[in-house]
């Protein structure tokens, strides 16, 4: 369609003529749109209706939730200047928008589920609901207000009805899953947007002498500010809390005389070189007067990572070394842990849980660099077990939390722990066997993946939501040399 | 009282349907006629007058056919505009010329075409857009009102109408001769 010049004169005229009201047809389907207050208030009431409803996943809600408040702000701003109620609702509009940024930026990082389900989190959470429902309740007084100026029986029992149904649709998630549960929220909410809808249709011929405020900023303006601002707070959170803190550090060049001793004798023992090479200082000294070592090294280049497991015999104690190295760079790592779960009353892996410690490690260029891990976590979780009738069930469990930097290579790492009670287990093949609790890694497998796979925080929180691949390391048994036990 | 029985009142003759109908009914009068007369001595004349032609023409509204609202506020924009001829010289001028260069049968042929391209052309807008021309163009509201109802600025509104012109123009092309 190509654009023509300005107006013919013809044209122009008859845009005059509409403008002294020549023509007389009857735009009947706006007519009972066009009001003061109309539009403010539709947006208001969408908003409303937005912020009950939910997906289930971090970054939709969040955008919903700010679509929801940006839309009540757009419409209250129009009308903060009628009476002190729709005023507040401004105020308390301005409170909501802060707040989903402020949800944004946290819903950007790892720590989102910590947070959130943290009790001042909760506690948080709640006043946004009382906040909102203060909201609907200005909303309700206002429109009173209104209709009581225009000399009109006020009609807000649709609104009254609404903020207790938004009451048992806040409260009825805090109820143990059931079905029924699941039935009466989705029950709620489609009675809470029917009562918005009837209540919007009822404010009938009330708001004629309204006269909305003049604002400085357009629509458009308002959604751009709010989009930039989310968009900064995703990146922020993406780029500065993704990951674990790590102290990484150049790795030591050399070590003493006397680890450097201990470490030939390992090598001289039997465990890999690449193995002791990575040992810092104070592992090697921890084996000092090793006599036997068992190496089982598990290499599959189709893992995600290759672990060699080496039980050191020392006088009197056994250690178990993990080590393990990724199959694989330039592969996001931001939030991996290796974990394993016991039982409450396994005091033999509290032990070992308790002892195991370690360190990981990557080259670049030509330089090697280590760093402890960012957590390392042993206590009682509630683990989320079910399908449809989730059970909290107490556990517990060690998590070794970390982050590798991009552009690392040959990562790796590993974790010495104490297995006590060596001596006892099954004999086969020529060694004792003593099975330690299954070590598992879960990663996050791209950086995008959101809420459900941010490693051990939302394992801890939620372990049924945890959709990370695993590595299982299953089976893996310390192999004590007969020996050493007759001996 | 319901709008149902205040209209019941009117139709019977009954004051007290009056007094309701004036009670509710002016903040929407005000708001169609404001903008046509900005004199508030001519409102409040123009009120009083489209008060007396619906007492007098109650009986010629039929539900069926659109809402009360609908109604009189056809009623209020046209007494409006009817005062405002009268009123100002220069529109008075122009609803002359208008009324002595339309008044053959075959200018008003040709306007009663012109004006059923335009709401054909007025079809192809969006519901939106439509909806500001009518705010413009029937209620003659100002740019202000406009933007402050729909909570925009007054550039936003003016953007928006100059490029539904520019829309209109290109649909009609040229048909509004």
């Amino acid at each position: 369609m190509s654009m023509r010049g300005p107006l013919s004169n013809n044209d122009q005229d008859v845009f005059n003529a509409l403008e002294h009201g020549e023509f007389m047809y009857q735009p009947d389907e706006h007519i009972d749109e066009v009001t003061p207050w109309r539009g403010a208030m539709r947006s208001i009431f969408i908003g409303i209706a937005l912020s009950v409803l939910t997906f289930g996943f971090v970054f939709p809600d969040l955008l919903l939730n700010t679509a929801s408040v940006v839309l009540m702000y757009l419409g209250f701003r129009s009308m903060r200047k009628e009476n002190r109620w729709f005023a507040w609702g401004y105020r308390l509009t301005l409170v909501l928008m802060v707040s989903a940024l402020v949800r944004f930026a946290i819903g950007s990082t790892i720590w989102n589920t910590a947070i959130t389900q943290s009790v001042p989190g909760q506690i948080f959470g709640y006043l946004l609901n009382a906040v909102m429902l203060f909201v609907m309740l200005c909303v309700r007084q206002g429109i009173r207000q209104v209709q009581k100026q225009a000399d009109i029986d006020s009609d807000t029992r649709h609104l009254t009805v609404a903020m207790a149904v938004y009451l048992a649709v806040v409260a009825l998630p805090l109820l143990p899953w059931s079905q029924a549960r699941e039935f009466g929220i989705l029950g709620a909410t489609v009675a809470f947007v029917w009562l918005l809808y009837k209540a919007y249709r009822n404010m009938g011929e009330a708001g004629y002498a309204i006269h909305p405020a003049a604002v400085k900023l357009s629509k458009v303006s308002i959604w751009l500010i709010a989009a930039g601002l989310a968009v900064v707070c995703v990146v922020t959170g993406f780029l500065f809390f993704r990951q674990y803190p790590m102290q990484w550090e150049k790795k030591e060049s050399s070590v003493s005389a006397q680890a450097e001793a201990i470490r030939e004798d390992l090598i001289a023992l039997g465990m890999p070189q690449n193995i002791a090479a990575d040992l810092s200082e104070a592992d090697l000294l921890e084996l000092e007067g090793a006599e036997k070592i068992y190496a089982k090294i598990q290499s599959n280049p189709n893992d995600p990572v290759s672990f060699n497991y080496v039980s050191v015999l020392l006088p009197d104690s056994l250690k178990l070394l993990v080590h393990f190295r990724w199959n694989t760079d330039d592969v996001f790592r931001g939030t991996e842990t290796f974990h394993f779960e016991y039982d409450q009353d396994d005091t033999n892996s509290q032990l070992i849980a308790d002892s195991c410690h370690g360190r990981l490690l990557y080259n670049k260029g030509s330089s090697s660099y280590a760093s402890p891990y960012a957590k390392l976590l042993n206590g009682v979780y509630y683990k989320a077990t079910g399908y449809q009738e989730i059970t909290y069930v107490p556990k517990k469990a060690f998590f070794a939390t970390f982050s590798m930097p991009a552009g690392g290579e040959n990562c790796r790492g590993y974790l010495i722990c104490d297995v006590p009670d060596y001596m006892t287990g099954p004999t086969i093949n020529g060694a004792h066997q003593l099975p330690v609790p299954r070590f598992m890694y879960i990663y996050q497998e791209k950086p995008m993946i959101l809420d459900d796979c941010q490693g051990v925080v939302e394992y801890m929180s939620s372990a049924s939501r945890v959709i990370a691949p695993y590595f299982d390391l299953e089976d893996i048994y310390v192999y004590v040399p007969v020996e050493k036990l007759e001996h | 009282v319901p709008a149902e029985q205040m209209l019941r009142q009117l139709k019977s003759r009954d004051q007290e349907g009056v007094a309701v109908f004036l009670s509710r009914y002016t903040p929407l009068m005000r708001y169609v006629v404001a903008p046509i007369l900005p004199d508030p001595m001519d409102q409040e004349e123009c009120i009083s007058d489209i008060a007396l032609r619906v007492w007098e023409n109650i009986h010629s509204f039929d539900p069926n056919r659109g809402s009360f609202t609908t109604w009189l506020t056809v009623i209020s924009r046209n007494q409006a505009l009817s005062r405002a001829r009268c009123r100002q010289p220069d529109t008075q001028e122009l609803n002359e010329s208008i009324v002595a260069s339309g008044s053959d049968p075959e200018t008003q042929l040709l306007r009663k075409e012109q004006q059923a391209a335009l709401q054909k052309a007025l079809r192809h807008l969006s519901d939106g857009d439509r909806l500001l021309f009518h705010r413009k163009y029937y209620y003659r509201q100002s740019i202000a009102q406009i933007a402050a109802e729909l909570g925009t600025t007054e550039r936003s509104i003016e953007g928006k109408l100059y490029r539904i012109r520019k829309k209109l123009q290109r649909t009609l092309k040229g048909e509004l001769i």
